[in-house]
This record gives structure tokens, C-alpha cells and sequence, in this order.
């Protein structure tokens, strides 16, 4: 109708494109600004697709749970508008991410810059947690940053609802190297401990400054994740057996506190301890997020920087 | 951490930050008003076209705020209808029975007709619940439907949802209280009788999305209401053990409670008979529909033959017959049928059209 179609065109009035800045499988992005604010965004124009199913299942995801998560770790949802055949998501504009900053060896990080992105990614993940929300693609690469240091989970187009203990759900979820082990099994139901495990390794990683378990495929990421933290059998996991993808392979041992201590140089007890219990094999001993905000490693000091004072990357891409 | 009993954050205070509580949630009147005048703006641009088309606006009726609202909650029963002839879980009927009823708080039938809104919100209802199923799959198995013609409303109806795609209903509540009531009464109730609550309270949460409690009352609020209904003694019975330490909060929520239960118990759905008088009326909105039969009524009038008349009427009965009859799926005939009559009743009577 026309009423609708005038919403459209002021809602994008408001806004202006001024460059391209990237491309995913669904989306194009660009900067612009707010016109009457003059404040910084981004707009994430959804293709018109080849998608012969209507609009993409993952933009209606994003759209869906973005709308229900207004949280200060989570990126914000301006305004949705359509134009022409495009929907067009609006949303906070967040310069960087934390891989590059991972990636860009001549920054360094104190424990305590360390101890700040943990926060700010728990919290924002156990306010997915609570509004019922699993995350399912969290890396390094989706906790983008904002100019004033906050970090924020960003990219939730493989969110899902948290499923109850009926629903069968796919197991080809979570980029490869942050995939928890009941998801490497194939395991056909699984719950919020995804996402917790994808937080422990981020963990490992931002202490490593590099992948923890950089796994080079599917079959290889098995070998790899129990390489470093233990096969795990029925001893610890009862039912582990009977997950469809797990078989006869190499039983590692699981490593001694000493041998992850010297593999994690820099890190306190507590921390140490916080990164074991975030990446516990077996799901159901694996803290949740409540518990792990109220670990030890966060009222410890040194306390987290505050976001301003944290690292940061010189803008890249409104150069 | 030391006073965390008034530091937690409920299940309350994070509905209240849902777009369901934000956007959709109305008091009556407010309710009443906004489908008012999307009902006025609908009829506005109704006549507005006849204007245009030179026709005397005065020749369409339209329909009233309260026979559009009777008119889309039939189309709701039909969307009920095709869920579960597609077996969709009851979040995928839910969902898309609330897109259709949102899509209406701004949008006229005088504008989009429900019975093609509903398959477009039945089907962004299944996306939106992650029970995809292809557009191909899904318009196959409903006649007379097109994958283009249900995609090309999808952006129209998201505009109308303001975007929001979330849907929270009375069933999961209901399941967690049903939970908790079979603790706290284990010594009052068997397992049968508890198995028959839960049933009931499950038929009327069902019954419920064919009413507003969902714009003027939490999921919550409504699972209570349909306990109540299903069984009022345990209900209270539960409650008062529950709130015994907060008469006052106790005695509000009965009020509410009570309220939502009257609004549930009283819902009324229109007869087919209504629906057919109405869905020719709405026809007659479009003036092209209009000139059509005012065109059809003039030949009538010119071969003057009483004969021709019946035998044009006959004709277009047999072939709604047989549309009826072609159809693939004899499971979901009802739905064509119900839907082909109010489009036949329309096209017979169209002889009769008064100028
Ligand atoms: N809020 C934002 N602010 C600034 N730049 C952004 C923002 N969101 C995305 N970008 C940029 O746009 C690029 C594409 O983002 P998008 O989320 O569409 O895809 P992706 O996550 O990189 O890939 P995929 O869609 O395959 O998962 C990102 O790599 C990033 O450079």
C-alpha cells in the first residue's frame, strides 16, 4: 500500500549509504550515517536472492532475535526498512572485530584486556541464554567492537531458539574450530554448552594469540580437540558412545593440570580453571554462562580494562 | 551478589523487553482504536478507487472494523486447518495465527485479502520457527496458489509485523505450571486427572489464539486462564499454596486471571453463513468486481431470458463443482471448498447486484 510504501521511503531517508565495505553469503554492508544525527552505522542489505524460497532463512533469523536482544554486548538494530524488492537491516555501526586485533601481532594484551572481552562476551551471551536464545556461530570473527572498545556478538543468522528436549536439530552448526564435541559426534539435540564451548576456545585463543584448535576438516578437528583435552568414553560421558559419528579412534589422554599450566603460560588459576570448565567434553558438566560471570577469574585482580581503554585496530575501513 | 532477591531479573522484567510486550500488547480500548481506524483508512481507500473509477463511492459498503475482525478470525481457523493438515508443530499454527491478526491492527482486508495473507503468514511462520519447508512443496499442496503469487506478499506482511518476527504463546507456560502443579498437589490429584488437565488447558490454549488474549494479556497470564477453565478448584488450590505469602499480588492476578478466562470461554467464530455474506461484500469493495457485474447484470437484462440466466447460474456451479472436485488433496478440501463457496456465492449472485 502506499502508507507503507511512504514509511519505507522516509525510514530511508533517514539513513545515508556512503561505501561498500563488505559482502557475506546473504548480505551486502555499507557505512553510512544517520542523516539528522550524523552518527555512524551500517546498512546490511539483504540479497534479493537467487534464494527461490522467499526471503533467506538467515535474515529472518537475524531480524527475529536482533529485535528481541537490546543488550550493550549485543549489536543493535536500529531500523529495518524495504526498498524496492531489498530489506535493508540498519544496524550500529562496529569497526573492527576481535580476530583482526587477535591477528595484528604488534598489539599486545594484558591479562587484564583479556579478562575485559570475556566479560563483555559472557554477557552478552547470558543475555542470549536467558531470553532463550542459543547463539550457534560464535568466533572471534563475530564479536565485533564498537569505536568506545565495547565488544558485541554480532551475526546471529544461525541462532535458533533454545530447543526443548524433543527437537531434533542439525549438528552441521558453529564454524569448525569452535565446535563443541557433541556437535563433532553428530549429536541430533544439544543445548546452550555450544556456545559455551565456542567461548572457552575464543578464551584459549586470545591468551595463545592464535587458534587453539585449528582442525583442517571435519575429520581432522576430532583429532585435533582431543588431542589437546582427552577422548572422551563412557567414563565420563555416559551415552557418548551411542552419538552417531562417534567410532573406534585414537584414545588420548586427558591432559594434566601441569600440562595445560605450561601450555597457558600467562594465565592465573583462576583463569585456567574458568577455560577447564568452559570446555568440559561432556555437555552437562560444562558450566553455563550464569556461572561462569560469577567465577572467580572476574572479581580477582587484576580487574578488566574498561572498554575505551582497551586495544584497538586504527579504523579500517572509513579511512 | 548480596541482595540478589531484589537485583534478579524475572521472566517478567525480560517479557517486558519483548517486541510482543512493546509492540503488541494494547489495552481494550486501545486495541478497539487501532483496528478502528485501520478499518476507516481501509474504506477510505476504498471509496478513493471507486472515485477514480468514476463510480459513486456511495455503492461500496465496505465492511465495519467488526466484520473485518469476524472475517479474519475465519481465515484464522482456516490457517489452523493448514497447519495441521501439513502436521506443522502448534508454535508454527501459533505464530502465524498471531502475523495474521498483527498484520490486521494496520492493515484493511479491503486492501489484502485474508485468504491470501493467511498462506503467505503461514509460511514465513514456518521460517521463522526453523520448520522450513520449500515454497515449491508448500504451494503445490494448496490449490490454486503459486509459489510467486505467496512470496510476493512476504515484504508487504513484514512491514505490517513492523518487523518483528517473534511469537510468544500460552504452551510453554502452560507446560511449566502444569509441571509445577503436579508437585505441589502430588498428594491431591492422580496421574489421570492431571493428564486430563493438562489436555483440557491444552484445548483451551488452542482456543485462545482465536480470541485477543494474546494483545491484552502475557503467556503467562493466558496459560493460568486456561488452567482455570480446565479445572478451577486445583487451579486456585495451586495458586494460594503458591502466593500464600502475597495475598495482595494473589488477589490481582485472580482479577486478571478471571478477565482472560471470560474472554476466552465467550470467543465466538463466525458461521460459514456470515463469512459468504461478508466475503461478497468485501468483493464488492474492488471496483472492477463492481463494473464486472454491473456489466454482466446489463447483458442479463438485454437477452431478457429467464432461461439464460438459470443456465448461466447452473454453469457456474458445476465448474466451482468441479474446481472442488479437481482438487489434489482430498484432506484439505474442506478448506478449498469453504473458501471456493464464498467466491461461487459471489459469483452467482453477482446477477443480482443491485446497480
Ligand atoms: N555492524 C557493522 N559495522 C561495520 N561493518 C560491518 C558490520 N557488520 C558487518 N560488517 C562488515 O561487512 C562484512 C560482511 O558482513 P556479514 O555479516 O554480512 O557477513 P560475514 O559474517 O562476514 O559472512 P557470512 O554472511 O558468510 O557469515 C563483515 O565482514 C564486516 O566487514
Amino acid at each position: 500500500m502506499e502508507t507503507a510504501k511512504e514509511h519505507n521511503l522516509i525510514a530511508q531517508s533517514r539513513y545515508s549509504k556512503e561505501k561498500k565495505v563488505g559482502e557475506g553469503t546473504y548480505a551486502v554492508v555499507y557505512v553510512g550515517r544517520q542523516v539528522d544525527t550524523g552518527k555512524a552505522i551500517a546498512i546490511k542489505q539483504i540479497k534479493v536472492s537467487e534464494f527461490k524460497d522467499g526471503l533467506d532463512m538467515s535474515a529472518i533469523r537475524e531480524i527475529k532475535f536482533l529485535q528481541e536482544l537490546k543488550h550493550i554486548n549485543i549489536i543493535a538494530l536500529i531500523d529495518v526498512f524495504s526498498s524496492d524488492a531489498n530489506l535493508s537491516l540498519v544496524l550500529e555501526y562496529l569497526p573492527a572485530d576481535l580476530e583482526m586485533l587477535i591477528k595484528d601481532k604488534t598489539i599486545i594484551f594484558s591479562p587484564a584486556d583479556v579478562k575485559s572481552w570475556m566479560l563483555m562476551t559472557l554477557r552478552g551471551l547470558h543475555h542470549c541464554h536467558r531470553n532463550g536464545i542459543l547463539h550457534r556461530d560464535l568466533k572471534p570473527n563475530n564479536l565485533l567492537l564498537a569505536p568506545g572498545g565495547e565488544l558485541k556478538l554480532a551475526d546471529f543468522g544461525l541462532a535458533r531458539a533454545i530447543p526443548s528436549p524433543r527437537d531434533k536439530l542439525t549438528p552441521t552448526v558453529v564454524t569448525r574450530w569452535y565446535r563443541a564435541p557433541e556437535l563433532l559426534f553428530g549429536a541430533r539435540h544439544y543445548t546452550t554448552a555450544i556456545d559455551v564451548w565456542s567461548v572457552g576456545i575464543i578464551f584459549a585463543e586470545l591468551m595463545l594469540r592464535t587458534p587453539y584448535l585449528p582442525g583442517a576438516d571435519d575429520i581432522n578437528q576430532i583429532d585435533v580437540t582431543f588431542r589437546a583435552l582427552g577422548t572422551p568414553t563412557e567414563d565420563i560421558w555416559s551415552g557418548v558412545s551411542q552419538l552417531p559419528k562417534y567410532q573406534a579412534m585414537k584414545i588420548y589422554p586427558f591432559p594434566s593440570r601441569q600440562e595445560l599450566r605450561n601450555r597457558f603460560l600467562a594465565a592465573s588459576e583462576n583463569a585456567l580453571s574458568l577455560m577447564i570448565q568452559m570446555t568440559q567434553l561432556n555437555p552437562s558438566t560444562r558450566i553455563d554462562s550464569t556461572e561462569a560471570l560469577l567465577s572467580s577469574y572476574f572479581s580477582e585482580s587484576p580487574r578488566p580494562t574498561t572498554p575505551r581503554h582497551l586495544p584497538k585496530k586504527t579504523e579500517r575501513r572509513l579511512e | 551478589m548480596t541482595n540478589s532477591s531484589t537485583l534478579r531479573i524475572t521472566d517478567d522484567d525480560l517479557y517486558r523487553h519483548t517486541s510482543q510486550y512493546e509492540l503488541w500488547s494494547f489495552s481494550s480500548t486501545a486495541l478497539a482504536a487501532t483496528r478502528m481506524s485501520a478499518n476507516q483508512e481501509g474504506l477510505e481507500r476504498a471509496h478513493q478507487k471507486f472515485r477514480s473509477k468514476n463510480l459513486d463511492p456511495s455503492q461500496c459498503q465496505g465492511l465495519t472494523a467488526k466484520e473485518e475482525y469476524l472475517l479474519i478470525l475465519y481465515y484464522c481457523t482456516k490457517c489452523q486447518d493448514l497447519a495441521s493438515f501439513f502436521s506443522m508443530p502448534s508454535k508454527v499454527k501459533a505464530t502465524a495465527i498471531a502475523f495474521i491478526k498483527r498484520f490486521y491492527l494496520s492493515n484493511s482486508v479491503m486492501d489484502y485479502n485474508p485468504k491470501d495473507i493467511l498462506y503467505t503468514c503461514l509460511f514465513l511462520a514456518t521460517k521463522s520457527e526453523n520448520c522450513f519447508i520449500s515454497i515449491k512443496k508448500f504451494s503445490e499442496t494448496i490449490p490454486k496458489t503459486t509459489p510467486d503469487g505467496i512470496l510476493s506478499l512476504e515484504y508487504v506482511i513484514l512491514q505490517g509485523l513492523k518487523f518483528t518476527l517473534a511469537g510468544y504463546h500460552p504452551f510453554n507456560p502452560l507446560y511449566g505450571f502444569f509441571l509445577d502443579m503436579q508437585k505441589i498437589l502430588a498428594d491431591d490429584y492422580d496421574q489421570a486427572q492431571f493428564e486430563t488437565l493438562h489436555s483440557q488447558a491444552t484445548h483451551f490454549a488452542d482456543e485462545s489464539l482465536f480470541t485477543d488474549a494474546a494483545f491484552l494479556y502475557t503467556p503467562p497470564q493466558i496459560a493460568l486462564a486456561c488452567l482455570f477453565l480446565a479445572d478451577e478448584s486445583a487451579t486456585i488450590k495451586y495458586l494460594s499454596v503458591k502466593m500464600n505469602a502475597n495475598p495482595n499480588l494473589l488477589s490481582t492476578l485472580n482479577h486478571i486471571v478471571r478477565e482472560c478466562k471470560d474472554l476466552i470461554a465467550t470467543n465466538e467464530k463466525p458461521t460459514v453463513e456470515t463469512v459468504k455474506v461478508l466475503a461478497k461484500r468485501l468483493h464488492f469493495c474492488n471496483p472492477a468486481s463492481h463494473l464486472l457485474a454491473k456489466r454482466k447484470l446489463e447483458r442479463v437484462d438485454s437477452s431478457s431470458s429467464a432461461n439464460r440466466t438459470e443456465e448461466a447460474t447452473k454453469r457456474l456451479k458445476l465448474e466451482n463443482g468441479d474446481n472442488v472436485r479437481a482438487s489434489p488433496i482430498p484432506a484439505i478440501q474442506n478448506l478449498t471448498t469453504v473458501i471456493d463457496q464464498s467466491d461461487s456465492s459471489v459469483n452467482n449472485s453477482a446477477v443480482n447486484t443491485p446497480q
